[in-house]
């Protein structure tokens, strides 16, 4: 039965190879590939491997997009199967594959071509290193910024906001966007609500903690009060009511004019810059200060090595290349993702792809950035889901107060860190 | 005799709304692959385009090899469904008309495997066409699907349909099992044959995980991974995303409309929807 099995399972395979063909390897060049998936950063890593191939007509690197949503289940069945790409983007979740055993440490690479890595932003830099060994090279990081729409201020007559803003002005200038208005169609602001990075960077900025010493330290007053002044934020009609946020795209809403002012991740940035919208629509803002400080959640990707990649030397190469000050540059005029590299030259490039925006190079630079707190504490990723899903929905709803609510995240949070 | 039914004011009513709630959301991505994407923004949303555009058609073109996508789905469907057609019907045959020994307890093992979701043995089968060197291939797509429960489940239904007596006699006669199978089994279960390979086409279609899982290359996807590279990261141009789906749905619609007496029948008698 075994032997019938077997030459039924090896006959359908011969008859489909033979029906559609298989793929034969080419067996001169040295064929590497890297996979993404962000497809609005594809033409920024595109124009940097060309560079690479034609500084290396040896080496042939393919570039594979894979869906954000699909990434990491394909991703996990080829490593574990021993194959995959050669070279990947990894997030927070790469401490999960270092224990896996499925990256490649990069130490002796770093150590053998003297790359320094003083180079690069340090909190990302810190995020690829484990247990002492560096295994990502850091590609971008993550900055927040807020963006308001110049026409909506000038259709509605209201003063727009100036780089030296607080939090108190905020809520006033919402407050004269929502009064201006007849039939509020206009949404004043749109701010992330969510506790990892609208609440977690509040407390942050007043100089407290959402996490220490492996316990969620949200049940202070910094908690509290940041709680309370984004609930405030919406039951005041300055932001759409939390239930009804889901679907509403901070981007489309500010392209189409139905917010005038939103946060905005630096990774959409680009989205905004190549509206199709007059010059001088989109001015570019740090966050609001709150206590004289404005912190923001930050996490970066870094380029890292397969284990079992055939082509490691290549692989290395590439990752060199790609996050050096002349990769870093070439991506960088893709326009999506702030180069993690602190060259002056790449923040100029990225800066010049998206010079729509007023104001981008001073809201930048004035970033005040922590590492986000599931990046900092990968183990509080599973308790994300119950912290969104319960007690931050109960919490906007008005179910319970801020206090309870405090207590709730510290106890997910305490839980998952055991 | 044939029964008179008197088809009451309701009933229109009813079959109308029902028919307008299913073809609205279709009707819907038409318009919305007729706009070009200022459009899609548009606050209160415009349902219809205006002026019409075929600029996210031809993005589509711009974006994905759409051409090589349409012919990998082709070619992996129909592949698909023959093979599926033939694994599932021998072993049909074995467990409903040859009655192989343990028939009870595989039938059991099956009716199992149907309530377990596919998607859980995407690792595994990886890492067989991985070390069957598939990977990156149309053959990939196709070879661990073909081993098919539910299609074998299918079938053993519709074989233990077929008249004992023609399979007996055919025996005395001295016909082998192979010949009794596609001489008189799959010609009397011919509706189940066929309702077999609509929907193991229609399934190939709309796969979506496996294809991205199993290949690297845009040009070895088929249309499903092909749609899913049009959606943004944070941001998606759904004129496009809209007017792919209009482009991929646009064949089977075709063949549905040619074939749309088979095809009912065939789900009818499946009992199947």
């Amino acid at each position: 039965m075994l032997t019938h099995r077997t030459s039924l399972v090896a006959g359908a395979a011969f008859a489909l190879t033979a029906a559609v063909g298989t793929q034969v390897a080419l067996a001169e060049d040295v064929s590497i590939s890297v996979m993404i998936w962000d497809p609005a950063q594809k033409d920024g890593v595109q124009l940097a491997i060309d560079a690479f191939e034609a500084a290396n007509p040896s080496i042939d690197v393919s570039l594979e997009l894979a869906p954000r949503d699909q990434y990491y289940p394909k991703l996990d069945a080829a490593l574990s199967a021993g194959e995959g790409p050669d070279v990947m983007w990894q997030s927070s979740r790469a401490s999960f594959y270092v224990a896996g055993s499925a990256l490649e440490s990069l130490d002796d690479f770093i150590a053998r071509d003297s790359v320094s890595l003083d180079e690069y932003n340090p909190t990302i830099t810190e995020l690829y290193n484990f247990d002492g060994e560096q295994y990502g090279i850091p590609k971008d990081f993550d900055a927040w910024t807020m963006v308001y729409n110049a026409n909506v201020f000038s259709e509605l007559g209201v003063t727009p906001p100036t780089a030296d803003w607080t939090w108190d002005d905020m809520v006033r200038i919402a407050g004269d966007i929502k009064a201006a208005q007849n039939d509020d169609a206009i949404i004043p602001l749109y701010y992330y609500y969510n506790w990892n990075n609208g609440v977690a960077s509040l407390v942050h900025s007043m100089g407290g903690t959402v996490i220490k010493d492996n316990m969620g330290t949200m049940s202070t007053d910094a908690g509290i009060k940041a709680l309370d002044m984004i609930r405030n934020l919406q039951d005041d009609g300055l932001i759409t009511k939390v239930s009804d946020s889901a679907d509403l795209n901070p981007v489309n809403a500010l392209i189409s004019g139905t917010v005038a002012i939103a946060e905005i991740p630096s990774w959409n940035l680009s989205l905004l810059s190549k509206a199709d919208v007059p010059d001088g629509t989109f001015h570019v803002l740090h966050l609001p200060a709150v206590d004289g400080a404005w912190a923001t959640d930050t996490n970066g990707l870094s380029y890292v090595m397969n284990a079992n990649s055939q082509h490691k030397e290549e692989s290395w190469e590439l990752i060199k290349f790609l996050t050096s000050d002349e990769g870093a540059v070439l991506h960088a005029q893709g326009g999506a993702g702030l180069p993690a590299n602190k060259a002056p030259e790449t923040l100029a490039a990225f800066v010049e792809a998206n010079s729509a925006l007023v104001g981008l190079e001073e809201a930048l630079a004035a970033q005040q950035p922590y590492p986000r707190t599931t990046t900092a504490f990968p183990k509080v990723i599973l308790g994300q889901q119950q912290i969104n899903s319960s007690v931050m929905t109960d919490f906007y709803d008005g179910r319970i107060s801020a206090a309870e609510a405090a207590r709730m995240i510290d106890e997910i949070n305490t839980e998952s860190l055991r | 005799m044939e029964m008179q039914y008197r088809v009451s004011w309701w009933t229109y009513a009813t079959v109308f709304i029902v028919g307008l709630v299913i073809v609205i959301p279709f009707a819907w991505m038409v318009a919305t692959g007729l706009m070009t994407t200022s459009q899609t923004l548009l606050v209160p949303p415009n349902v219809i385009p205006s002026p019409p555009t075929l600029e996210g058609a031809q993005e589509v073109l711009n974006r994905i090899p759409f051409g090589a996508l349409l012919l990998n789905t082709v070619i992996v469907s129909l592949a698909r469904a023959v093979f599926t057609i033939i694994i599932c019907s021998m072993a049909a045959y074995a467990l409903a008309v040859i009655k192989v020994p343990g028939s009870g307890i595989i039938l059991i093992v099956i009716l199992a495997l149907l309530m377990v979701p596919g998607d859980i043995f995407i690792i595994p089968n990886f890492a067989i066409i991985s070390a069957m060197r598939l990977t990156d291939t149309l053959t990939a797509l196709v070879l661990p699907s073909i081993f098919d429960v539910f299609g074998v489940f299918l079938l053993y239904q519709f074989f233990r349909g077929v008249p004992r007596e023609l399979i007996e006699a055919s025996r005395m006669d001295g016909a082998s099992h192979v010949r009794i199978l596609a001489t008189i089994v799959v010609p009397v279960a011919r509706s189940g044959v066929l309702s077999l390979a609509i929907l193991t086409v229609l399934f190939e279609w709309k796969e979506l995980l496996w294809p991205i899982v199993v290949n690297r290359s845009a040009d070895k996807f088929t249309l499903g991974p092909g749609l899913a590279l049009l959606r943004g990261e944070y941001i998606t141009d759904w004129n496009v995303v809209m007017a792919a789906g209009v482009m991929s749905a646009l064949p089977m619609i075709i063949i549905f409309v040619v074939l749309q007496k088979q095809f009912i029948a065939g789900i009818a008698r499946s009992g199947l929807k």
